[in-house]
C-alpha cells in the first residue's frame, strides 16, 4: 500500500546552519566543527538578503543552529535583519551568551533559545564538550535567556552518560528557568561516528531511559521515539552554512539538493527528485501508533538511511519498527548524494 | 461608534492553503501562530473595516464556501482569541458581541 504524508508546495519553515565554528570541542559533533569558519561559510552580508529571500518566498521561520551562531561573526545583524520577516529561534551552548547578549537578543526580537546541555554536572557536560568550565557557562546562559524574557528549552542527546542522568538534567532545566525539554536521538554523523560504540545505547536502553525520566510539574517534554516518531521530511527545509539546501540538518552527510544561493529553495523543494521522495511518506513500513499520532510514516529518514542504507527503510530508533537492529554498532558511511540523483531506486550514488 | 479592527503592526501571514491553515507571525513579542479556516478568515477582514463590516463580510464569505461555523458566537470567539495574540487590535473600544448578532 503506497503511503503519504502530509503535503506542503512550499516550506513555511527552514533551519539555518549558519557555521561550523565553535569554541566547544564536543566529541559527538555533528557539524564536525573547528575553532574558526570553514572556507566557503557564507559571510552575513550574503546570509542577510538570503533570509530575505526567503521571507519573499514564503518562509515564516528560521530555525538557527550550527556550529555555535554566536561564534558567526556578524550573526547578530543577521539575527536584526531576520526577526522583522520570521519567528527566529536559536540553538546554542550558550558559550559567550552573557547577560548583556541575552538582552540584545531579546531587544532584537529573538523568538525562543534552546540551550545544549550534555550532563547534569559539569564533570559529565566538560568531557564532552572538551572545554572545562563549559558547563556552567551553559547554566548561566540558560539563566540570561530566561532572564531576559526569551523563552527557553534546554536539549540533551540520550547518550550512554547522558541516560542516567536525564531526571536530574531535567530537575536542572526547571530550576533554571526552561519552559521544556526536548531529548533527542545521536545520530552516526561527523565526529560522532568516531565515538559511536562509547556513547551509543540499545533500542532497549535508550526506551527504558525514556521511560524513567522524571520530569518536574511544568516542563514539557520533546521526544521523538515510538508512539511518537515522526517522519518530519515532509515540511523539512535546511540550508547549510555553505548555503547548499539540505532539507534538513540530519540529512548534511548524505545530501546535496543544490546551491541555495543559485536556486530558489521553493524551486529545489519542488524539483529534487530525491528531496521530493522524502517527503512523501512513500516507506516501506510503518508504525500504526506512530503514523496515527504524528499524522506521517515511517519514522526519521536519515535515521533509516544510516542504519540501512535505503531511504525507504523503517526508523530502527521507533522500538515497533526496529526489527532487531543493533543500534549500538556504528552503521557503514554512505554515499553523499548530489543533486536529484537516485539509483536502484533507493539507494544512491554520490 | 463601532469597533475598528486591524492587524497589529508587523504582523505576517503564511497561508498554506493545501493544509487548509495559516500561520501568523507576531514580531513583537516574537510567537508564530496556527490559525484554522475561521481565524484565517476572521483576521484577513482585520484591514481597518469596523466590525459590522467585517461581520457582513464574514457571513457572506462562509455562505459562499458553504462551511459550517457561521455564527456570531464563531466570529466573536476568533476576534477575542485574535486579539489575545496580539494579531489584531482595536482602534474604538466597544462590546464587542452586540454587534456581531446584530450583523448576523
Amino acid at each position: 500500500m503506497k503511503r503519504s504524508n502530509p503535503v506542503l508546495d512550499t516550506p513555511p519553515k527552514i533551519t539555518i546552519g549558519i557555521t561550523e565554528a565553535c569554541p566547544l570541542r564536543c566529541s559527538y559533533c555533528y557539524a564536525d566543527c573547528a575553532r574558526s569558519p570553514k572556507a566557503g561559510e557564507l559571510s552575513a552580508e550574503r546570509w542577510i538578503p538570503l533570509l530575505q529571500d526567503l521571507a519573499a518566498q514564503g518562509v515564516i521561520q528560521a530555525y538557527f543552529e550550527g556550529g555555535e551562531p554566536l561564534a558567526k561573526p556578524g550573526f547578530l545583524s543577521i539575527l536584526r535583519a531576520t526577526t522583522p520577516l520570521m519567528m527566529t529561534l536559536l540553538r546554542t551552548h550558550g558559550i559567550g551568551l552573557t547577560r548583556e547578549v541575552a538582552n540584545e537578543l531579546a531587544d532584537i526580537g529573538l523568538g525562543r533559545g534552546l540551550v545544549d546541555l550534555m550532563g547534569a554536572d559539569a564533570r559529565t557536560h566538560d568531557a564532552a564538550s572538551g572545554v572545562p568550565g563549559s558547563f556552567e557557562q551553559s547554566c548561566a546562559a540558560i539563566r540570561h535567556l530566561v532572564a531576559a524574557g526569551i523563552p527557553t528549552d534546554v536539549l540533551v542527546i540520550l547518550t550512554v552518560p547522558t541516560a542516567p542522568q536525564l531526571s536530574d538534567i531535567a530537575r536542572l532545566a526547571a530550576e533554571l528557568g526552561a519552559k521544556r525539554i526536548g531529548v533527542l536521538r545521536l545520530y552516526p554523523l561527523g565526529r560522532a561516528r568516531t565515538v559511536w560504540s562509547e556513547l551509543a545505547l540499545s533500542m532497549e536502553a535508550q526506551t527504558a531511559a525514556l521511560a524513567a525520566l522524571q520530569r518536574p510539574t511544568g516542563l514539557g517534554l520533546m521526544q521523538s521515539w515510538h508512539p511518537n516518531d515522526h517522519n518530519c521530511c515532509w515540511q523539512a527545509a535546511a540550508i547549510n552554512a555553505f548555503g547548499r539546501a539540505i532539507g534538513c540538518m540530519y540529512l548534511r552527510d548524505y545530501v546535496d539538493f543544490g546551491d541555495a544561493t543559485a536556486t530558489p529553495y521553493n524551486e529545489i523543494f519542488r524539483t529534487d527528485p530525491l528531496y521530493r521522495s522524502l517527503r512523501s511518506g512513500d516507506v516501506e513500513e510503518s508504525c500504526g501508533d506512530c503514523s496515527a499520532t504524528q499524522g506521517s510514516h515511517g519514522g526519521c529518514r536519515s535515521a533509516a538511511f544510516a542504519f540501512h542504507g535505503r531511504w525507504t527503510a523503517p526508523d530502527p530508533f521507533d522500538s515497533a519498527l526496529n526489527r532487531g537492529t543493533d543500534l549500538t554498532l556504528l552503521p557503514p558511511p554512505r554515499p553523499r548524494a548530489s543533486t536529484g540523483r537516485i539509483a536502484d531506486g533507493n539507494n544512491l550514488v554520490g | 461608534m463601532a469597533t475598528i479592527w486591524s492587524a497589529s503592526p508587523g504582523v505576517r501571514l503564511r497561508p498554506i492553503p493545501e493544509q487548509e491553515c495559516c500561520l501568523a507571525y507576531v514580531p513583537r513579542p516574537p510567537a508564530l501562530h496556527g490559525l484554522n479556516l475561521t481565524s484565517w478568515l476572521v483576521l484577513s477582514l482585520c484591514d481597518g473595516r469596523t466590525q459590522p463590516a467585517i461581520a457582513e463580510d464574514y457571513f457572506a464569505a462562509v455562505a459562499e464556501s458553504g462551511g459550517p461555523g457561521a455564527t456570531a458566537g464563531a466570529l466573536d470567539s476568533a476576534l477575542i482569541q485574535l486579539e489575545a495574540l496580539g494579531l489584531i487590535t482595536r482602534t474604538v473600544d466597544a462590546p464587542i458581541t452586540k454587534t456581531c448578532k446584530e450583523a448576523q
